[in-house]
């Protein structure tokens, strides 16, 4: 049975559906997803990405049998023989010049000089010196001489390490937690989900903690550097320049930091990333 | 001959450089390679090496393989296609051989300080080290040579086979134990950074077997992808169809062999990525989210390009099958799945914006895209890219079989074997299940309460219990096919869409138990893949062909695409070596001996780019010189007025077992 639409007409149509899901419907999901005011759009690198593949797996499924070839290649090859008598033939001729004509609109789109900006490439994770590496917050899982300090400076005599341990915890978590929405809730928001009331006014947004990509993917050592060195002391190729992060170890002491990042983590209500024992 | 002699030189040589370290100047830490930069000397050399040494012990696997499948069916297409599998390998044994002496050479003289601490701890590993290599020459020119005139103690021959493996394989162990060791060294004093442990507890240091399982499954696919491309060059060029039909077997055999190391590589390389985090949460973010992030993106293309290839490979090859059309049909709908996969596994988690892109976005992840860039979304849509290419495979392996045998009537032996296997795999199921009920969270560093995310991938093992119970139940009705695709549609419910969402929230609130979540994924896998099979066997047991294979009628662009597949893995294994090696940043032995050389900067992508492909050019070219050596001397060896060849003959177009040797 012959298709009423030939190979050639269906691979055009599915680009062009996969071009408007790429250009219009994930935009338009996303910003319903996320509560955006205005369409987020794919950004042009992943654009092409997705439009590669969408060729590629139309290549493949075109090439993979001589039997498609012949059934894709058809109407290209009418179309370029010519012949096709009335409207088709002046459609030929029109298509002849505007392809050739679109083309170079877009080799000299690609290559005249125009104010943009560059595409930047921003490592997001960037090495973590090496003074910081080993470090851990000591009010994680406070050792047992800490927690004895505690316990007779609170003048808790009787109380159990371990019940002693947890109240130690829970009283510098509410430390930590004034500590943060003092300083850190104005841009990573009262929720640590990047919705502070100063958020939209930068250009890269502060960080959604609450988002698995961001602080539970790194062990609390690494936050303890970014919180300290903050934007400045990122290296280049993490743009230092993009980041609005303040410097906190010209404000706060090591114990405030280390009490925030425990506050921070359980205000996103997320964990951090531990390296797991070696088998 | 010939390379006997080669041989012998390049261990005099390698004995050599092992006395190196006596001859070595420890004062002087660093020299230069002939006046330029020894850093990049020695990558390329390393590099060369590892590719070759890939080659010379991932082929032999299959070679006795393949010999024994000959043994067994008494077919004498798969010797002779076994002994040209070790034709490639005696000459490329000679040039592992000497660039392992080189690199030994380079590495005393351009590092003698780092070489002295190194020769420090493992000297007397060296020594069984060259001692291997010596068996392990003496085995293969045994195997490659006598192997026609053992040809009535094929026994006795597959054994040295093996004995070459073993010899390979614990090769390769020990070098990955030195390798590692630089990443995660053990035994050293913490206050003078001198080692004081014993070479076993050097070489058993956390890396090493994570670093052996992955290089074993890459040494497979890379051997398999090589010995592909050779067939495809000599499909090629072929005058005769009998010539044509034999290497085109000979091209489906390397790619089933390469895929066959291909399907569980991911798993062993997340396994090795978890283990090189748990080691140093600074070398894991590194290679994930920092220096090494985009290089990872460069390595999902390459992935993406080996499955992609091998599947293409497969399917144009449906073609030649009578009867394949039943199921061309289906091949649209695994495109597009694998296309979309590729999609999820090549999305990056932080994008290449431009400024006003940052802006629309609000910054420099994408709102709701950003969440494919994560490892969960990853593992899930690897699992079913391998769970697609596995069906390829086996719509490929039925496609000219009629009906079997219905399973009632084949008798009690199947349904024992049945049986057996399924109860094997409820066992390894149920035990990890059960074990994930017990977990104790403090285990894992993990408070109390987050023992309740432990219960979802336990229950999940469980499900696919009751599917397999339910697949076997309607074998046994005669209902298989239907069973076989009911256990599969479970299994990437469970791992793709329930795992796969399942590992974002462990991601946030449990991280180390999204090892255990990947742990179940690719056991489910693994089951389904073994269940599946095994019925597919069952099923068409006995099955009628439809009609005869075509070998030898494959388009040019199958041929090429094998050539593009082994272009990829070269320049995979080049990028892998990197990063790997790269992690150590400036490091000679990570967090003990300091790199101090000039070169001692990570290089960026674009100088990685440059040696790497560098390195593939030069093996390729080796490679291909290789071959033609080996085509030349074979024609030397069939010159038209001797006759027939000493081996056995030309494999027949096509087969009346050929569709049983698919599987």
């Amino acid at each position: 049975m012959k298709r009423r639409i030939s190979l050639f007409g269906y691979a055009v149509i599915t680009l062009v559906i996969v071009y408007t899901i790429v250009k219009l419907v994930i935009p338009r999901v996303s910003m319903w997803i996320v509560h955006w005011p205005y369409p987020l759009g794919v950004p042009t690198t992943l654009a092409v990405i997705y439009m590669l593949l969408a060729m590629i797996g139309l290549a493949i499924y075109i090439t993979m049998s001589e039997k498609n070839m012949e059934e894709f290649l058809t109407p290209i090859r009418n179309f370029l023989r010519g012949g096709q008598p009335g409207m088709k033939g002046q459609a030929r001729l029109i298509a002849l010049v505007l392809i050739p004509g679109l083309a170079g609109w877009i080799a000299y789109d690609r290559v005249a000089p125009k104010i943009q900006s560059p595409t930047g490439i921003r490592i997001q994770h960037p090495t973590i010196p090496g003074q910081y590496e080993k470090l851990i917050n000591p009010y994680r899982d406070p050792k047992e001489d800490t927690v004895k300090v505690f316990i007779e400076k609170e003048g808790l005599g009787a109380m159990k390490i371990e019940e002693a341990r947890a109240l130690l915890v829970q009283k510098t978590m509410a430390e930590g937690r004034g500590l943060y929405q003092r300083n850190c809730r104005p841009c990573h928001g009262s929720k640590a989900d990047g919705n502070g009331p100063m958020a939209l006014g930068f250009r890269l947004r502060p960080a959604n903690f609450r988002d698995p990509g961001t602080i539970p993917t790194v062990v609390e050592a690494y936050v303890f550097w970014r919180v300290k060195e903050g934007g400045r002391g990122l290296p280049r190729e993490s743009t230092s320049w993009d980041s609005a992060m303040p410097r906190w170890k010209d404000e706060l002491t090591d114990d405030q930091i280390w009490k925030i990042i425990l506050a921070e983590y359980n205000t996103a209500d997320v964990e951090p990333r531990k390296p797991e024992k070696l088998e | 001959m010939r390379y006997r002699k080669g041989a012998i030189t390049l261990l005099a040589l390698i004995g050599v450089a092992l006395a190196l370290p006596a001859m070595a100047a420890p004062e002087e830490a660093y020299r230069t390679f002939l006046g330029y930069d020894s850093r990049i000397a020695i990558w390329i050399i390393a590099e060369l090496h590892l590719m070759f040494g890939a080659f010379v012990l991932g082929v032999p696997i299959f070679a006795v393989t393949i010999e024994i499948i000959g043994w067994k069916t008494k077919d004498p297409r798969y010797d002779k296609l076994a002994y040209e599998f070790t034709q490639l390998l005696s000459g490329a044994f000679g040039f592992t051989a000497t660039l392992g002496g080189l690199l030994a050479f380079s590495l005393f003289g351009l590092y003698p300080k780092f070489m002295d601490y190194l020769s420090g701890v493992f000297h007397d590993v060296m020594y069984i080290y060259a001692l291997l290599f010596f068996v392990e020459s003496i085995t293969l020119y045994l195997y490659y040579y006598l192997w026609h005139k053992m040809a009535k103690q094929k026994g006795l021959h597959i054994l040295l086979g093996i004995l070459l493996n073993v010899c390979g394989t614990v090769i390769m162990m020990v070098a990955n134990s030195w390798a590692s060791f630089m990443m995660s060294p053990v035994g050293i004093a913490k206050d003078t950074n001198q080692f004081i442990g014993s070479a076993w507890q050097a070489m058993n240091n956390p890396l090493w077997h994570p670093l052996n399982l992955h290089r074993f499954l890459g040494n497979v696919a890379f051997g398999g992808f090589v010995c592909g491309a050779y067939a495809a060059i000599r499909y090629l060029g072929a005058k005769t169809q009998e010539e044509r039909a034999h290497y085109d077997w000979m091209g489906y055999i390397g790619n089933f062999c390469a895929v066959c190391g291909l399907i569980p590589l991911p798993f062993a390389g997340y396994y090795l990525g978890r283990e090189v985090y748990s080691n140093s949460a600074v070398m894991g973010n590194n290679m994930m989210g920092g220096a090494f992030s985009w290089t990872f993106i460069i390595q999902a293309i390459l992935i993406g390009g080996l499955f992609i290839g091998s599947n293409y490979y497969l399917w144009i090859g449906m073609h030649r099958i009578p009867g394949s059309e039943r199921y061309t049909k289906y091949i649209k709908f695994i495109d597009i799945i694998i296309i979309l996969c590729f999609a999820v596994w090549l999305t990056p988690h932080n994008l290449p914006l431009s400024a006003e892109e940052q802006i629309s976005v609000g910054g420099q992840y994408h709102p709701t895209l950003k969440y494919l860039g994560l490892m969960s979304g990853k593992n899930a849509v690897v699992n079913f890219i391998i769970l697609s290419t596995f069906l390829s495979f086996l719509l490929y392996r039925r496609a000219n079989l009629g009906e079997g045998i219905p399973f009632s009537k084949q008798g009690a032996k199947s349904r024992w074997i049945l049986l057996g296997i399924a109860a094997g795999l409820i066992l390894i199921l149920g035990s990890y299940s059960n074990y994930l009920f017990h977990l104790n969270p403090a285990a894992l560093d993990l408070p109390a309460d987050k023992a309740k995310y432990f219960k979802l991938p336990a229950i999940l093992l469980l499900v696919q219990i009751t599917a397999m119970l339910v697949a076997v139940a309607m074998t046994f009705m005669n209902r298989g096919k239907i069973g076989q695709m009911l256990y599969l549609g479970i299994t990437i419910i469970d791992i793709t869409f329930v795992l796969g969402v399942y590992g974002y929230i462990v991601m946030a609130v449990a991280n180390p138990f999204l090892r255990n979540v990947a742990v179940t994924q690719w056991m489910t896998m693994m089951s389904s893949l073994v269940l599946v099979t095994t019925l597919d066997v069952f099923l068409f047991k006995g099955a009628p062909q439809v009609g005869e294979m075509t070998w030898g009628k494959m388009p040019s662009r199958s041929q090429y695409t094998l050539i593009f597949l082994c272009v990829f893995i070269v320049m995979l294994i080049g990028l892998m070596g990197f990063i790997r090696s790269g992690l150590r940043e400036n490091w000679h032995i990570y967090g003990v001996m300091q790199d101090t050389s000039p070169g001692s900067w990570t290089p960026d992508n674009a100088l990685m780019a440059k040696v790497v492909s560098a390195c593939g050019l030069i093996f390729l070219s080796a490679v291909s010189f290789l071959f033609w050596l080996t085509s030349a001397a074979e024609k030397k060896a069939h010159k038209p007025d001797e006759g027939p060849a000493a081996h056995p003959k030309a494999a027949p177009p096509a087969h009346e077992k050929t569709a049983r040797s698919r599987s």
